[in-house]
């Protein structure tokens, strides 16, 4: 099974809180692979809102993807321009 | 973080009168008059504020739970309102599934570190189904507390 990782900085304005945090799943549910994100050694769900809420993820800091599925490349592509643009 | 520090026992609700979004949120408000900790003169402009937030996307974000929120000149430091509905209310939420749990919360306009934090802490809690389940079951403030107090030593 193909694996992706890679290591993202969040520009959103005001990181990845409630609305933006809601278009990263969405996104995220888009792909067949798993999704997970870790911040400072925790990992959690990429698929689940309020897993990534939880981590409270403010602009600027560094998150990973890890992202396994047949289409991770794809996934991990996609998940980080969105991360990556300010706007959502 | 301590959500005790935050969180009355006065500012915990259950089973308020549901309508919708709308209704339910004006009644957490009332409440909130009532226990002193808001204006009464601020009561329309809180609601507004919130209302609009949730129309850019609902806080209902599935799992039974709802984060309504807004940031505002009108508030002091931060105010944490937990609202439980044994039955569950129609809050519009992401997976179109009733809303027992919902965690409002109020800031002051200056304080949008400390309101991101409380709301990742949020959601820290209650993103263990189970501690919502129990919530939910919940019929007084001091066991809303309790439960709240052990989370949060669990994920400590």
């Amino acid at each position: 099974m193909a694996r992706a990782e890679e290591q993202v900085t969040v520009n959103k304005p005001h990181g990845l809180h409630a609305r933006p945090a809601t278009i990263f799943v969405q996104l995220a549910n888009k792909f067949q692979s798993s999704v997970k994100v870790e911040k400072d050694g925790e990992v959690v769900d990429g698929k689940s809102i309020i897993a990534i809420l939880s981590l409270g993820v403010n602009k600027g800091m560094p998150i990973r993807l890890i992202v396994e599925g047949d289409d991770a490349d794809e996934a991990v592509a996609d998940l980080k321009r969105f991360l990556e643009n300010e706007n959502d | 973080m301590n959500i005790l520090d935050y969180l009355d026992k006065n500012c915990i609700v259950f089973n308020v009168k549901h309508k919708n979004k709308k209704s339910i949120i004006a009644s957490i408000l009332d409440h909130l008059i009532d226990k002193n900790k808001i204006a009464k003169d601020d009561r329309k402009v809180i609601l507004k504020t919130i209302l609009k937030r949730e129309e850019m996307g609902s806080t209902a974000i599935g799992g039974h739970i709802a984060f309504p929120h807004a940031r505002l000149n009108t508030v002091k430091d931060i105010i944490i309102c937990f609202c439980i509905s044994s039955e569950g209310v129609d809050f519009d939420s992401l997976d179109q599934d009733p809303v027992n749990v919902i965690a409002l919360l109020l800031s002051d306009q200056k304080e949008a570190g400390l309101h991101l934090k409380m709301l990742a802490f949020l959601a820290k809690l209650l993103r263990d189904k189970y501690l919502v389940q129990r919530l939910k079951a919940a019929k007084t403030s001091q066991e809303v507390i309790l439960l709240l107090e052990k989370q949060q030593r669990a994920i400590a």
